[in-house]
């Protein structure tokens, strides 16, 4: 079952009516929104990491208020506790029961703020609920719907008082980008608003969680090619290859790269991926997934370079594999 | 205009010299006023190709009269400047510049090089044309078989226009040439000139003036361009020298080594013999041997005491002589090789590289003898035809005056040594020219010495050595006193007879082996008459090892009309000095008539075998040759010079050069620009016939892609790049639509139908002449001719296709495109994404 002309069609229209709301708090910013949306249909979750004060929670509030759904904000602490995510199960004295509280996890967009700023144990409750959509407490699991969604935002580990996210914690994250700051036009458009304090309010809920979920389902069925597939295998197997990276992509950065590209595609209005998808989303998906040796720093070399020469190193094909 | 097409490159590169642009900065910019004048870096080169140039053209000096030649060439280097900058100003490849420089060679010759023929009109015809290609191809033969001077206004001024508009066009397109490495870029126009210099040098005289002068003056303006051109292509050096003091620097390290030079270089060359120049090996196209010997002809100058003979000229008046005095020698013919059947004139007689040979000359006769000056007319009479012209003395400049002076003019050659003239095309009763001269002394005395060089002696002619020994067996050591026995010895032992009297009949015209031999010299009694005398005089003297030559002339008489009767024939003695001396007629030969007795004679017997006498040519019909005869004769060998020197049989031999020469390298070029037009339309049906509709997605875009490159465009390449981003870098409306339709239906879920593909060509195809009307029409054709999106990008493009890949029929091999499906390039490619 293949996504029809039309289905990408109204996919592709939907997609920019989302963008175009977000763009009302999030400035300047049109690619950016696009990759959050993306990753928001794609059903993954996405993390943000720039300097303070570049947006990134404006971004994800945008986010959470432009769909109808519940939103919760999290702000990580160094003593911040995982139950203080996940939520915990107390004694209630008048039923005499155990009762599930559950945390504010549970909510369709989650700002996890400050991600590096928790402990490596808090952050590791994030986990489950990433990969499974579901919080286990004493034994119980509790799904926390669809869509989910967390947006995580984290400064930059150079700066003090926080903690580098453990790789497994950090391929849970379908992409990663950076806001970045805003140019000079919307600088001037921003500061000629100043007077509104909260812009992300300034967004109102434009579709339903059940038109996510549809979205979602008709991206999943964009058709990919065997040679985009082998295109994504071949920069997988390279990135493995490349000097200076400790790890490469796994399978399960693998499947991320073809579900993100399969929306990022239905978002063009496309029924199919093209090598060219691969390559725009190429950074998001792989920049933190790749861990890169101890040399590379003295060496000059970022994650940024490495997968600019894995971009050169692969040919992306230009003819279908034979039918 | 697209914002991509518009925007040319500047010259010197962004920010360079050529690219100057109004700054947005504020800061003061200078600005070119118009994109067709030349920039600052421009002007110096334009300046030293001028200069280069007019330096290597005056290696022209010596071989032209006057300053017309380098008046001629500077106008062909300033039109080739001008027509290579402006070409390149307008961003036209170097092609545009050698095809205007030759329509203006053949536009302007004619009014600039061939006003002495007549030819000034501004549209030049046919004539025109075949004269101004034929000097163009062989000219410089015809210079070099030209004795120098040649004449400053004639149709050889077409070499030094020829030479000027190649230095022009050389010098400035190889220093606009864009050469990667920054020495050979400096020093390509310098030796592009140096190469112009050497081909004037080689046309040039053997003995030239100013040659160090030419050298310094050329050495130095060439390194003084090599270095600020190497400059120019270098980095800027920071914390240097003031551009000043650099400056005041380099010219002082010119003049350095101009003043160490000079001296060096007079040094080196004090010795010039071993200059080489191309004159030294190119043969002059004429053979004098051709041309029967005037001496063995000599008996229809004998008086036949009544007999009648049309071709007797004894009573006839040959010329009218004015401007010398009575008793002048006047020279027919020097004869200086004796082939055992006559005494002849030859090239190259002399040993060494001395000037005997019969050179074209012009008007003016460089011929440094000392002697007294005269200034002669001669007019030929009734008695007088034929190929020789006789002169006095030395000629030191030549006027025809009849009405068909030029033709006579062009083809009159001159040998120095001999002071032979001859006019090929023969000379008519009633022609008059006018030459100067210089008679030098040439009066035999008794201090003359004679010359040691050795001349051998002719083959066959040994006979003479037995008489010579025994005639001259009293005289001495002494060569030249030898010379003067034997002379006395035939003066006194000989009889004079023109073998006219019945009697006489005997005595034979002729002077082979046989008769002076057997008939002269070993006979019971020598008789014979100037023929006979003079050539064994000649053998005489060369058998002593005086080098000796016959000359053919008369003495002027008192009224200066010379008649048959005053032709005799003298002999030449070379003196030590290198001159020659005169050995007059009464010195060697006797005046006395034989006794009326008849010699004796073999009785034939019976059964002896009488060998045949040898051949004894015509006394007449071998000395001269009518007019007509020679006219047949030339026309005859012409005809046959044509068929054997036409490069296309049947066809005249100046079509034949201009077809083979011209026609040729047109048709080569034509095949060549016809190939690559092939190849792309080869390349272009392979794609649009693949095997799967697919694939003829992939050729289509690929066909696009090249269409823009061929265009000029810059469009990333390489196996990295898709579709999409290909399509930003081509200047075109519908790119992009068409690199989302390709790869949707390369990619997308259905399978592509052939109809498709169709389609999606027609699309293709339309775009492809969108593009086209965009450009100019030389646009389009260096598009259709350019050869960028024939070359092989990425050696390892198909290398690494996958086995089931599609393939493209072939297309592929001259395409740079990645392969079928993701794949590892090698890393010497990476670092050429895009082109």
């Amino acid at each position: 079952m293949t996504i029809s002309h039309e289905q990408a069609e109204w996919f592709r229209s939907t997609f920019d009516q989302l963008t175009d709301n977000m763009e009302k708090a999030v400035l300047g910013k049109r690619h950016v929104v696009r990759l959050a949306l993306t990753c928001l249909l794609s059903e993954g979750h996405i993390l943000l990491e720039d300097f303070p004060g570049t947006g990134k929670t404006m971004l994800a509030r945008a986010l959470a208020n432009t769909v109808q759904g519940s939103h919760a904000r999290i702000q990580f602490t160094p003593d911040l506790l995982p139950s203080d995510v996940t939520g915990v199960t107390v004694y209630d004295q008048h039923k005499g029961t155990f009762e599930f509280h559950p945390g504010p996890i549970f909510h369709t967009i989650v700002l996890a703020d400050e991600i590096n700023r928790a402990s490596p144990k808090t952050q590791s409750a994030l986990l489950e609920v990433m990969e499974e959509g579901r919080v286990t407490v004493d034994g119980v699991a509790h799904p926390v719907g669809r869509p989910f969604l967390v947006i995580a935002t984290q400064n930059p580990i150079e700066q003090a008082g926080t903690y580098r996210l453990p790789e497994a914690q950090l391929d849970r994250f379908l992409m990663k980008t950076s806001v970045g700051y805003p140019d000079r036009q919307a600088t001037v458009e921003l500061l000629n608003n100043a007077a509104v304090r909260d812009r992300a309010a300034l967004v109102t809920p434009v579709i339903t969680a059940a038109t996510i979920a549809q979205m979602s389902g008709l991206a999943d069925d964009v058709y990919v090619d065997p040679a985009v597939i082998g295109y994504v295998a071949e920069l997988a197997e390279e990135s493995r290859r490349q000097p200076h990276v400790k790890l490469g992509l796994s399978a399960r950065g693998c499947l991320a790269f073809v579900r993100v590209a399969k929306t990022w595609a239905a978002a063009d209005g496309r029924d199919h991926v093209v090598p060219d998808d691969i390559k725009d989303l190429a950074e998001p998906v792989l920049s933190h997934r790749l861990l890169l040796d101890a040399e590379a720093q003295f060496s000059g070399v970022d994650v940024q370079t490495v997968i600019s020469r894995l971009l050169d190193a692969v040919a992306p094909p230009t003819d279908r594999v034979g039918v | 205009m697209s914002p991509r097409r518009g925007a040319r490159r500047s010259p010197g590169g962004p920010g360079g010299p050529g690219g100057t642009s109004p700054s947005v900065t504020g800061t003061r910019t200078r600005v070119r006023p118009h994109a067709l004048l030349p920039d600052r870096h421009s002007w110096t080169d334009i300046a030293f190709t001028l200069a280069l140039a007019g330096v290597a053209l005056t290696a022209f000096g010596t071989s032209f009269t006057g300053v017309g030649y380098l008046v001629v060439g500077m106008a062909g280097v300033v039109i080739a400047v001008v027509v290579t900058h402006l070409t390149r100003a307008a961003g036209w490849p170097v092609v545009s510049s050698v095809v205007i420089c030759l329509a203006l060679f053949f536009l302007l010759g004619g009014p600039l090089c061939l006003r002495s023929l007549g030819d000034t009109y501004a549209l030049p015809g046919g004539a025109t044309l075949a004269r101004l290609a034929d000097q163009a191809v062989f000219g410089w033969k015809d210079l070099l078989t030209t004795l120098p001077p040649v004449d400053g206004d004639g149709p050889l001024l077409v070499l030094p226009w020829l030479a000027g508009m190649l230095a022009g066009l050389m010098g400035l397109s190889l220093a606009h040439l864009p050469v990667r490495r920054a020495w050979l870029a400096a020093m390509l126009p310098v030796v592009g000139m140096t190469v112009v210099l050497s081909g004037a040098i080689l046309l040039g005289v053997r003995h030239p003036q100013s040659l160090l002068v030419q050298g310094s003056v050329f050495t130095g303006l060439a390194l003084a361009w090599l270095a600020v051109r190497a400059r120019r292509a270098s980095a800027t050096v920071h914390g240097g020298a003031t551009s000043y003091v650099r400056g005041v620097g380099a010219v002082a390290m010119l003049a350095a080594a101009a003043g160490i030079a000079y001296p060096a270089s007079a040094i080196f060359t004090e010795d010039d013999t071993e200059r080489a120049v191309a004159r030294n090996w190119v043969e002059p196209p004429f053979d004098i041997g051709r041309y029967p010997s005037p001496l063995a002809g000599f008996r229809k100058y004998v008086d036949l005491k009544g007999r009648t003979d049309a071709t007797n000229v004894y009573d006839k008046a040959l010329l009218d002589v004015e401007g010398v005095p009575a008793g002048t020698r006047v020279r027919f013919a020097t004869m200086d090789r004796y082939d055992g059947m006559v005494w002849g004139a030859s090239d190259d007689a002399l040993p060494g590289p001395a000037d005997d040979s019969f050179q074209r000359v012009s008007s003016t006769i460089d011929n440094p003898v000392e002697g007294e000056a005269v200034d002669v007319t001669v007019t030929l009479g009734e008695g007088w035809r034929g190929v020789w012209l006789p002169t006095v003395g030395a000629l030191q400049s030549m006027q025809f005056e009849t009405s068909d002076a030029r033709t006579k003019a062009e083809v009159f050659r001159y040998n120095l040594a001999t002071s032979t003239a001859v006019v090929p095309t023969g000379m008519q009763p009633g022609d008059r020219y006018s030459f100067t001269a210089v008679r030098p002394d040439d009066e035999l005395t008794d201090e003359t010495v004679g010359s040691s060089e050795l001349a051998p002696l002719p083959s066959g002619a040994t006979f003479i050595q037995g008489p010579t020994e025994k005639w001259t067996e009293d005289a001495g050591p002494d060569p030249m006193d030898r010379v003067l026995a034997a002379a006395e010895h035939l003066r006194t032992q000989g009889r004079y007879s023109d073998g006219v009297g019945r009697t006489e009949r005997i005595y034979v015209a002729g002077h082979s082996v046989w008769r002076l031999s057997d008939e002269f010299v070993n006979a019971p009694q020598m008789v014979g008459n100037d023929e006979q005398y003079a050539a064994t005089m000649a053998l005489v003297a060369n058998g002593i090892g005086v080098p000796a030559r016959v000359v053919l002339g008369a003495v002027v008489p008192e009224d200066g009309t010379v008649m048959g009767k005053h032709v005799s024939a003298w002999v030449e003695l070379r003196a030590a000095d290198g001159s020659w001396k005169t050995l007059p007629t009464e010195a060697f030969m006797s005046t006395t008539p034989p006794a009326e007795q008849m010699p004796e004679t073999n009785t034939p017997m019976s059964g002896t075998v009488i060998p045949p006498p040898n051949p004894i040519p015509p006394p007449s019909d071998a000395g001269e040759q009518s007019d007509a005869d020679l006219k047949e004769r030339k026309a005859t060998r012409k005809k046959a010079d044509e068929d054997e020197e036409s490069l296309i049989p049947g066809v005249p031999s100046w079509l034949g050069v201009v077809l083979g020469y011209v026609g040729v390298p047109v048709l080569l070029v034509a095949l060549v620009l016809g190939g690559i037009v092939g190849l792309k339309a080869l390349r272009r049906h392979r794609r649009r016939s693949a095997g799967s509709p697919s694939a003829r997605f992939v050729g289509a875009w690929r066909e696009l892609v090249d269409h823009a490159r061929d265009l000029g465009q810059v469009v990333p390449l390489g196996p990295t790049v898709t579709r999409r981003e290909q399509s930003v870098g081509i200047v075109s409306g519908q790119a992009g639509a068409l690199a989302r339709r390709a790869d949707s239906f390369v990619f997308g879920p259905r399978t592509p139908e052939a109809g498709a593909a169709r389609s999606y060509w027609e699309q293709v195809d339309a775009e492809r002449r969108a593009m086209s009307q965009e450009v100019g029409r030389w646009q389009r054709v260096r598009a259709a001719i350019s050869l960028r999106s024939l070359r092989r990008t990425s050696p390892g493009a198909v290398r690494g296709r996958r086995p089931d890949a599609r393939p493209e029929a072939g297309a592929a091999a001259t395409d740079a495109a990645a392969p079928a499906t993701g794949r590892v390039v090698p890393t010497a490619r990476r670092s050429r994404r895009v082109r």
